[in-house]
């Protein structure tokens, strides 16, 4: 077991909770005692009412993380500088450890789907995908925190392998990865593909946070749904990413059927059965403000 | 290369966004401009899925997705028109006018003008068209940047005698609606599931405004409205007045009601400043 170290020594930041409107009342009552808090970052762009509200009672309180489904980096529109200036304007108010998005594209010729949508994976789109994470790092200078997807068809043209084109991205755009496992699993399901051997090609100094969720199983494929429990065989996949990395920062996302806040929390503190052995890479305090 | 990615990108949205389907999508001119391709020479089948099966996964959750959200959005128009016909509708719209913007909350900024105008076969279509613009405010409202409000201890310290002339400046939450039938009425009994009044024609008036994050909706009379309009459009309160006069408006019976008036939508937070000339 080792301590995973994040190329920009970015915290630890322990065992988090996916922000929802359904439990701002139960958070901002009972305190919980979670580690960090995610938001949906266009939950709280153009809008100015009480999830603001909501958000500056609770940013103060917590360590934050921003993660967006908006950003289309994997458009071949230009980038939407409106929506990247809105970004950081949330940016300043929630004052997040770190904030990303996901490997996809939203939409095109000035449309937006609302869904992330699959990317061929081959030496152009790297090359796109490379270049513009660049620009928008550059712009909201910081690192951006991209996730791997979970996808339901594969492309003829693709030549890389999902895990190894995530490292060569992270590595070419000197980004930071989000390791979804629910969309390892997901994914591997849906395209055939080996989980161990996806596993086995990410570069764990550039992850710094870990996704866990349900997902609905249809028999012929698996959708992300991120509802109900996450499966045994998830579990088994995060201990592996645990093995091979240390700990890191882990929440579970929880968005149909939503429960009460303590069984979202609960679900969550189970990891601590499959972290084993493995160590933190920083004490999360060095994330907590006052 | 990045134009065969682009060429791509197109080619998908227009299977994934068509109404029948991804095969039907493949088929249109849009998708045809973009790329000469059949889905089965773009995307892999899987061992259980056919290549077109696996791209419908992505086509089926983008109306679900959507539709979902304007059935949030206006839940009085859902049960007004019925689930079935609502959600008919609603694919419609997202057909006609696909999203723009990153935050769903823009997605029915135009459903008002398409139930008015596009729209087939939506009776009654006078009301739906109003309950539409009521819930599209309350969305409207709810989102609106914040701004303190003004106190009423505020609005009473102007001197009576800079009144005439005092502009008084609404928060950005709030809205004014006129229509010609009770709405305001038939939401709150719907929304309180009580029994629903009759869709008389019956003009009325709200203003639907933000306090401490809340959407809040309050009836006015006609002069009420007229007033605020005026005031809303930045007429100092003598002008304003002078308006309603020239519009037929009783101002003699108006008169004795303005500071309770006042007083009570200043205490329920209308305006975020007093103008005068003093302040200006």
């Amino acid at each position: 077991m080792r301590a995973n170290r994040n190329r920009w020594n970015l915290p630890d930041l322990g065992l988090g909770v996916g922000l929802r409107t359904q439990h701002f009342g139960h958070v901002l009552e009972h305190r919980p005692a979670v580690d960090w808090f995610e938001i949906v970052s266009e939950n709280f762009m153009a809008t100015g009412g009480r999830p603001l509200q909501v958000l500056d009672q609770i940013a103060a309180r917590y360590p934050m993380v921003m993660h967006g489904v908006s950003l289309s980096i994997g458009s071949t529109d230009a980038l939407d500088f409106e929506y990247l200036r809105e970004l950081k304007k949330l940016v300043a108010r929630c004052k997040p450890v770190w904030l990303g998005d996901h490997v996809c594209w939203t939409g095109v010729a000035g449309r937006n789907n609302h869904d992330l949508l699959p990317l061929p994976y081959d030496e152009a789109t790297l090359a796109h995908l490379v270049e513009r994470i660049r620009v928008v790092q550059d712009f909201l200078e910081r690192p951006l925190v991209l996730e791997n997807p979970s996808t339901y068809v594969t492309f003829a043209r693709s030549t890389i392998p999902e895990g190894e084109f995530l490292a060569r991205l992270a590595e070419e755009a000197d980004c930071a990865l989000l390791l979804d496992v629910n969309n390892v699993y997901v994914s591997c399901r849906n395209h055939g593909w080996d989980a161990d051997a996806y596993l086995a090609a990410i570069p764990y100094e550039r992850v710094v946070q870990i996704h866990l969720a349900g997902h609905t199983d249809k028999g012929t494929h698996c959708i992300d749904t991120h509802t109900g429990h996450t499966i045994d065989a998830v579990w088994r996949l995060y201990a592996e990413v645990m093995r091979r990395a240390g700990t890191i920062a882990t929440m579970v996302e929880w968005d149909q059927d939503i429960p009460e806040f303590e069984v979202v929390h609960a679900e969550v503190l189970r990891a601590r059965e499959f972290q084993g052995a493995a160590t933190p890479a920083a004490p999360a305090k060095a994330a907590t403000r006052g | 290369m990045a134009e065969q990615l682009a060429a791509l990108e197109r080619w998908m949205q227009a299977l994934l966004t068509h109404p029948d389907g991804p095969q039907r999508g493949a088929e249109t001119a849009e998708a045809r401009a973009a790329l000469a391709v059949e889905i089965e020479d773009v995307f892999l089948p899987s061992k259980e899925l056919t290549p077109a099966e696996r791209v419908g996964v992505y086509a089926d959750m983008y109306f679900v997705r959507l539709v979902e959200v304007l059935e949030d959005e206006f839940p009085g128009l859902v049960h007004l028109l019925g689930h079935e016909r609502a959600h008919a509708l609603f694919q419609e719209y997202v057909h006609a006018h696909p999203s723009r913007h990153y935050s769903l909350n823009q997605l029915g900024l135009r459903l008002e003008a398409f139930v008015r105008d596009e729209a087939a076969d939506i009776e009654p279509r006078a009301f739906a068209v109003e309950l539409a613009r009521l819930e599209r405010a309350i969305q409207d409202v709810f989102d609106a940047p914040e701004c303190a409000s003004l106190g009423a201890e505020a609005i009473a310290s102007v001197p009576a005698e800079r009144w005439a002339r005092a502009r008084l400046v609404p928060i950005p939450a709030f809205r004014l609606l006129a229509f010609e039938h009770p709405l305001n009425a038939w939401y709150r009994a719907f929304r309180e599931e009580a029994p629903l009044p009759a869709l008389a024609r019956e003009p009325s008036h709200v203003a639907v405004f933000r306090q401490n994050g809340r959407v809040w909706r309050m009836d006015l009379t006609r002069a009420q409205h007229a007033l605020l309009t005026a005031l809303a459009a930045g007429r100092a309160l003598e002008p304003a007045l002078l308006e309603l006069a020239e519009a037929g408006h009783d101002l003699a019976a108006i008169a004795p009601e303005l500071q309770g008036w006042f007083r009570t939508w200043a205490a329920e937070g209308f305006f975020a400043r007093v103008e005068t000339d003093e302040s200006e």
